[in-house]
């Protein structure tokens, strides 16, 4: 398979988990489209050596993540584009819980995302995010707290 | 979260990106970021050079023989538009290290090698106490600090967060002043859960003071400074307990002494991060904070210079008000001349118009004592006295018949006990006597129902 088609194939596996990943941290549409975009050509410039479709989903949000972090370290305004003004949620539960995703602080997204979306235990996210799995476990039940209410309705459906 | 799988599945990148992805060319050589950052990085490794030239090539790569940069652990991180300066501090050569940590801000990426602390036999299974109970010196004056004055102390949220690795831990502290203004010492409590805390305190000129003594400390030079340390490990049984580890660390640094004590349940972690603070000490101590005397009056938000005396004069007309009040308070603890107060609930000396954390008065400026029922709470607050049963407020009107205090604009009703039957009703009101015969008094009798009532009611039943 040549570089091209590799990339191809790469873009079309994982783009979307790595826009939803940039777009929980971020919560801006054009930052997450940038840092994915990032992503890739990092791909283009590393050529890592990766072991299977896991190590490469990884390599791919870490350096998303990472990406995001800059973003974060040098945002100077709020997010231009509402997300959910993008993405209108299905429902207005489901626009709460969101709202409230939103509210918390960027790691705790980060945490909570990975861990509920992409199904990663706390030691794989603390990889991904260059955290201590204590710190992502910590940043997840800070979230869960600041989430309560909207996690037991959740349930209770 | 089954609403935010929902949400995120119906997330997908626009056809917009997808393209820009797919046209996507591999860069020929590293661009424009190296170049955005290279005069920076350039300025940043020549002044780290004058300081390790003496440092062979072998010697530098010796201490960074745990981290590289193109492992692929590391991989992609933070490059290429990130300047690896290293290393981001100097250690003697031959210096034992425990590998280290990256800083990157402003597109400079540091590395900190962490040094390697020998607690010797960690025979000690004595609980540390670093400073709870200080005596601060006669005329001191002591008060907490804030979260922002504990990061400033450190050297800002940045430094809590990507050097003393502090992320999580709930903080608290206070700081302590002579007389003159001049800072005594400081102490810092922080703690994720009950197993993972730690004490951490700088004095003026000394170490800070402890209770404990623990046997088989070790002192050993790191980084230019004499630190003596200790430890003690504890590892569950089957009867119970945790895998805990404790390590603390004393030192002077440029005047100034400091103790560390931390206790988590991972020993390495717990190492490192007494390092992380032991690094970061001897490269950039502390920002003692500073406080001139004077303080912000929480009423009028003037800021009095120290020694001046501040008062406010009775505005009020009519009904008396707390500021009525105030002559008659407790004011033995306050000193207008040298603008500190004493909690009456706690005892403990703060400025005037600062915030003061007491449990009794519950953090806030300025507290009362309420007459009544003794409880002290603060100054512009509700206050739910369990004598009166009504809250308290600035606009408190007081009944000069009863001299029950109420909120202006609220209808004031006297409390009555009935002389009969002893029960307690308000004035007003209806008052049943419901241990006699049930028979409801009503309002219009209300101030003279005992005698009414005896004639009126008894007298029918003889």
């Amino acid at each position: 398979m040549n570089r091209s088609n590799r990339l191809e194939e790469l873009i079309d596996k994982h783009e979307h988990a790595l826009f939803r990943a940039a777009l929980a941290i971020l919560g801006d549409v054009q930052e997450a489209e940038d840092a994915v975009q990032d992503t890739f050509l990092r791909y283009l410039e590393k050529r890592p050596q990766l072991r299977d479709g896991e190590h490469e989903k990884a390599w791919l949000l870490k350096v998303t993540a990472n990406r995001c972090k800059s973003v974060l370290r040098l945002r100077r305004r709020h997010p231009a584009v509402e997300l959910l003004d993008v993405y209108p949620a299905p429902d207005d539960g489901c626009r709460e819980l969101v709202e409230a995703i939103l509210t918390l602080p960027a790691n705790q997204r980060a945490a909570v995302h990975l861990h509920y979306y992409e199904g990663y235990t706390s030691e794989e996210i603390g990889a991904i995010l260059g955290q201590r799995p204590g710190t992502v476990r910590s940043h997840l039940s800070r979230a869960r707290d600041a989430l309560r209410r909207y996690l037991l309705e959740d349930e209770g459906e | 979260m089954r609403r935010y799988k929902t949400f995120m599945d119906g997330v997908r990148v626009s056809d917009t990106l997808d393209r820009r992805l797919k046209e996507l060319k591999e860069p020929g050589k590293r661009p424009v970021p190296w170049a955005k950052y290279g005069s920076m990085a350039a300025a940043l490794l020549l002044v780290v050079g004058l300081g390790t030239w003496w440092l062979s090539r072998e010697e530098v790569y010796d201490h960074l023989v745990d981290y590289d940069p193109a492992a692929p652990e590391n991989a992609g991180v933070g490059e290429p538009d990130i300047a690896i300066v290293e290393p981001g501090d100097v250690t003697e050569a031959g210096e034992k290290t425990i590998g280290g940590y990256e800083v990157v801000s402003g597109g400079i990426a540091a590395y900190y090698i962490l040094p390697y602390i020998d607690y010797g036999g960690m025979k000690s299974s004595a609980a540390g106490q670093v400073a709870a109970d200080w005596d601060i010196p006669s005329g001191a004056v002591k008060r907490d600090l804030t979260r922002e004055e504990i990061a400033a102390l450190l050297g800002g949220e940045d430094a809590l967060s990507t050097h003393l690795d502090w992320d999580g831990y709930e903080l608290s502290g206070w700081a302590a002043w002579y007389e003159d203004g001049s800072f005594w010492g400081a102490y810092i409590y922080g703690a994720v859960g009950p197993l993972d805390h730690f004490e951490f305190a700088v004095t003026a000129n000394q170490l800070p003071p402890t209770c404990f003594d623990y046997p088989g400390s070790v002192t050993q030079e790191i980084r230019g400074l004499t630190v003596t340390a200790n430890g003690f490990d504890s590892v569950a049984t089957p009867q119970g307990g945790v895998d805990g580890s404790d390590r603390r660390v004393s030192f002077m640094k440029d005047g100034y002494g400091y103790r560390f004590e931390l206790t988590g349940t991972s020993k390495a972690v717990t190492e490192e991060r007494v390092s992380r603070l032991v690094c970061r000490i001897a490269g950039q101590g502390v920002t003692c904070p500073d406080w001139d005397g004077s303080y912000t009056c929480a009423n009028c938000g003037q800021t009095v210079p120290a020694g001046t005396k501040h008062s406010h004069p009775h505005v009020g007309v009519g009904e008396p008000n707390w500021n009525d009040s105030a002559p008659d308070q407790d004011t033995s603890g306050y000193d207008p001349n040298g603008a500190i107060e004493t909690c009456p609930g706690c005892g403990a000396s703060y400025p005037a118009g600062t915030e003061h954390d007491c449990a009794m008065c519950d953090g806030y400026p300025l507290p009362h004592t309420c007459e009544r029922c003794g409880a002290v709470y603060p100054e512009g607050t509700a206050h739910d006295c369990q004598l009166c049963g009504y809250p308290l407020a600035p606009d408190t009107r007081t009944c000069p018949d009863c001299g029950v205090s109420y909120p202006a604009g609220e209808t004031h009703y006297h409390v009555h006990t009935c002389g009969i039957c002893g029960e307690t009703y308000v004035g007003g009101t209806a008052h049943t006597h419901s241990s006699i015969c049930g028979e409801t008094l009503t309002p219009e009798v209300e101030h003279s129902h005992q005698q009414h009532h005896q004639e009126e009611h008894h007298g029918s039943h003889h």
